[in-house]
């Protein structure tokens, strides 16, 4: 792979940096500001991003993975609070079934948001998490089992529209969806979804994932540096003193070392075969989490007191890096994986 | 009245320790109905707050509230780790939040060494009993890791050594619990702005005083049990000085031994309990024994050396610069035992709404903060490396 950005790359990346940072939150009472947020959701949506995983007319993406990253990326970095990895995983999982015309869909994922919900029609047995839904709500879809693989179904809930709840994520809908949810498999899918395209739907939701846990790691660290030259306690700045700045070079280091293994992953989704894009995002991700609640937990460490406020936006930051290391599963769960899947055992080492 | 409390059977200087706890744990089961909260969890600070001083009441009229306080202060005299053993007690069973209980050792023991005995005698009951609660008014926003840099002003109404009160002008931040309190223990600047902790004196001023203002602070996780308090042209009589004029840093130093050694042990009480809860509800397989294992082992080590610590306090030990050790172990296992649940619970942490969810979300999220409040984590490696290691200078 080359790891540098095309040009056509560097635009989306410069593209995401200013929207985000135009029209992102830039403090915590920001995000109360639904005229804001709406414009944000507009723009995004006008600049196609959400369709960037959409079948361009054969069977294929309409960009890779790598330009998917790229822009979880850059909104990440301003904690923007706009749908943005849900839809696109919705869409990249319709595109893989192929199903078309789904509106802005989200997928269904098991309540430890390990990966998409599988369902017995017609009604769901257990409960069900909707992540990064847009403000309007949207379908959700989860799999049904079929001869060689599975396809694509609605979840329906009877008598009462899929809402969002809140959870840890101040920036990001997530919705719960109790059992007795109606499952209606969707109409004239061309295709059945293969064990190895799960596969590989599941090393984008973990490359993406991943790219979203380093801009959160570029943006709250901005910020913590920011502070500590700031700060003054003893007459000079807090970031002077060598106990902070090994603090924020450990972080610094943390960071690099993410996006190298971040962007790894997301190449790896379009240019690796499925068992080894996934291997790649599991690595990414297994690296990313545990990094991104290092990085975050000195963000609130270097702003001292004031990191504990909620006016304080690195816990905005923070409580999004919760919700993106669950989903599609934490840095324990990979490591778990990782041996089940390249050991060979399933309970562990012999 | 009822019949007489077992409490009033125990002779407080000759009771051991274990005879105490075992009196005192009969009387907390027969009492359990009347001592539980009666809100639904995880509760408001509103109802956290109410709940404190109700239990306090109980527990100072049924006599055990009074164990290891001296006579002249309403107590029954007896070790000082008699009321540590009430404070992990009551903290083990919930029925109390420990970090607002533990606001007593913080201000109990001050008003005793540093007030004039009269105004001890009529206070300090008032705070053990729950009929008051009381706030500390150290941090300021310029002064954080710095104390002794601190600015709010008090100047004397006419010369220093004869006046008949002092004019407190200034501002102070995280205040714990002051838009409940009745009273303030505050530190002022009273020598010149750069004279450091030479400069200082410390107050005990009336919250209902004309000029204070309380502006509660919102939390990481939505409480709002600190506040940012605003002195204007505040008039405190002269009688309520705690000890010399300029001898205020004597007085913040003398919260040291109790805050690292008693509140210690109800937040060690508090820990375990949560570290059970988190049992009760963990898948019961290989990686729970593993991290609640890991978890409890530094519990333990905690438990262990603030045991150690408390012994040699109660055995007259100046309490210093080793306790830095006991504040980072105690931040340390804290955030251990919500990393733990954390990961054993996943998915809740992160998206449940439930009492469950909310409840350690809340505690995960507060626990952050375990390696800043009380002095930050950097610092104490600081004291350790300088004051037990020898590397270096103060500064």
């Amino acid at each position: 792979m080359d790891t540098r950005d095309t040009p056509e790359q560097a635009e989306l990346r410069r593209a995401a940096h200013q929207l985000a940072g135009q029209l992102g939150p830039s403090t915590v009472a920001d995000l109360d500001d639904q005229t804001r947020a709406k414009r944000l959701a507009v723009a995004v949506h006008d600049a196609g991003w959400l369709e960037l995983r959409d079948d361009r007319g054969d069977g294929e993406p309409l960009a890779g993975g790598v330009e998917a990253a790229i822009l979880a990326e850059g909104l990440a970095e301003t904690v923007a609070d706009v749908a943005f990895g849900g839809p696109v995983l919705a869409a990249d999982l319709a595109r893989r079934c192929g199903a078309a015309n789904l509106g802005t869909p989200v997928v269904a994922y098991t309540p430890d948001l390990l990966g998409v919900a599988v369902l017995e029609t017609p009604v769901t047995t257990t409960a069900l998490h909707a992540v990064d839904l847009p403000a309007d709500g949207g379908p959700v879809y989860g799999l049904v089992r079929v001869g060689g693989g599975y396809r694509l179904a609605q979840v329906r809930v009877d008598g009462a529209a899929i809402g969002a709840d809140h959870g840890a994520d101040l920036t990001r809908s997530t919705c719960l969806i109790p059992p007795g949810a109606t499952v209606v498999e969707v109409p004239g899918q061309r295709r059945i979804l293969t064990d190895d395209e799960l596969a590989s739907w599941t090393a984008l939701g973990l490359a993406l994932t991943s790219a979203d846990l380093v801009g959160l790691m570029r943006g709250v660290l901005e910020l913590a540096v920011a502070y500590a030259v700031e700060r003054r306690q003893f007459g000079v700045p807090v970031g002077s003193f060598q106990a902070v700045q090994h603090l924020l070079a450990d972080a610094h280091c943390l960071m690099e070392g993410s996006i190298s293994v971040a962007l790894h992953a997301s190449w790896a989704v379009d240019d690796l075969p499925p068992a080894d894009a996934r291997t790649a995002g599991r690595v990414a991700k297994a690296y990313c989490a545990r990094a991104a609640r290092d990085v975050c937990e000195t963000a609130v460490q270097v702003h001292g007191g004031i990191g504990n406020t909620w006016e304080c936006l690195v816990h905005v930051f923070l409580r999004r890096a919760l919700l993106s290391s669950q989903w599609f599963g934490d840095d324990g769960e990979q490591l778990r994986q990782l041996e089940r899947e390249r050991l060979g055992t399933v309970d562990g080492l012999p | 009245m009822t019949t007489p409390s077992p409490a009033a059977l125990l002779d407080a200087d000759r009771v051991t320790i274990a005879e105490y706890r075992a009196a005192l744990q009969a009387w907390l089961d027969e009492h359990h109905a009347e001592l539980a909260p009666r809100y639904s969890p995880p509760g408001t600070l509103d109802e956290h707050v109410a709940q404190m001083q109700r239990v306090k009441s109980l527990l100072f009229d049924a006599g055990w509230m009074r164990y290891g306080w001296p006579e002249r202060v309403g107590g029954l005299g007896g070790s000082p780790m008699l009321r540590t053993e009430l404070g992990a007690s009551i903290a083990a069973r919930d029925l109390t939040d420990p970090g607002l209980y533990s606001l007593i050792e913080v201000l109990a023991p001050t008003l005793i060494e540093f007030s004039p005995p009269a105004l001890a005698a009529k206070v300090v009951p008032r705070l053990l009993s729950g009929a008051e609660m009381w706030c500390q008014g150290f941090s300021e926003p310029g002064t954080g890791s710095d104390l002794s840099s601190l600015a709010c002003q008090a100047r004397p109404d006419g010369d220093a050594a004869t006046a008949s009160a002092w004019i407190i002008n200034g501002q102070k931040v995280w205040t714990s619990l002051a838009q409940y309190a009745d009273r303030c223990v505050l530190l002022t600047r009273t020598g010149p702005p750069d004279s450091r902790h030479r400069g200082i004196t410390a107050f005990f001023v009336d919250m209902d005083s004309p000029g204070i203002s309380v502006a509660p602070l919102e939390m990481i996780n939505g409480m709002r049990e600190f506040a940012e308090v605003f002195f204007d042209e505040v008039v405190v009589p002269a009688d309520r000085m705690l000890g010399e004029l300029h001898g205020g840093w004597a007085v913040a130093m003398s919260i040291l031994p109790y805050e690292r050694s008693s509140c210690f042990w109800q937040r060690i009480a508090y820990l375990y309990r949560r570290l059970q809860l988190l049992v009760d509800i963990a898948p019961d397989d290989d990686r729970t024994a593993e991290v609640v294992g890991d978890a409890f082992v530094q519990l333990h080590a905690l438990r262990a050396r603030s045991r150690a610590t408390q012994h040699r306090l109660a055995d007259g030990a100046t309490l210093g610069a080793e306790t830095s050790i006991d504040k980072l172990l105690v931040a340390t296992a804290e955030q251990s035992i919500y990393d733990a649940a954390r990961r054993l619970l996943p998915g809740v942490v992160e998206m449940d709404d439930g009492v469950i969810g909310a409840t350690w979300r809340s505690e995960y999220l507060y626990s952050r903060a375990a390696t800043i409040y009380g002095g930050t984590a950097e610092v104490q490696r600081n004291i350790i490396a300088r004051r037990l290691l020898d590397l270096g200078d103060d500064g």
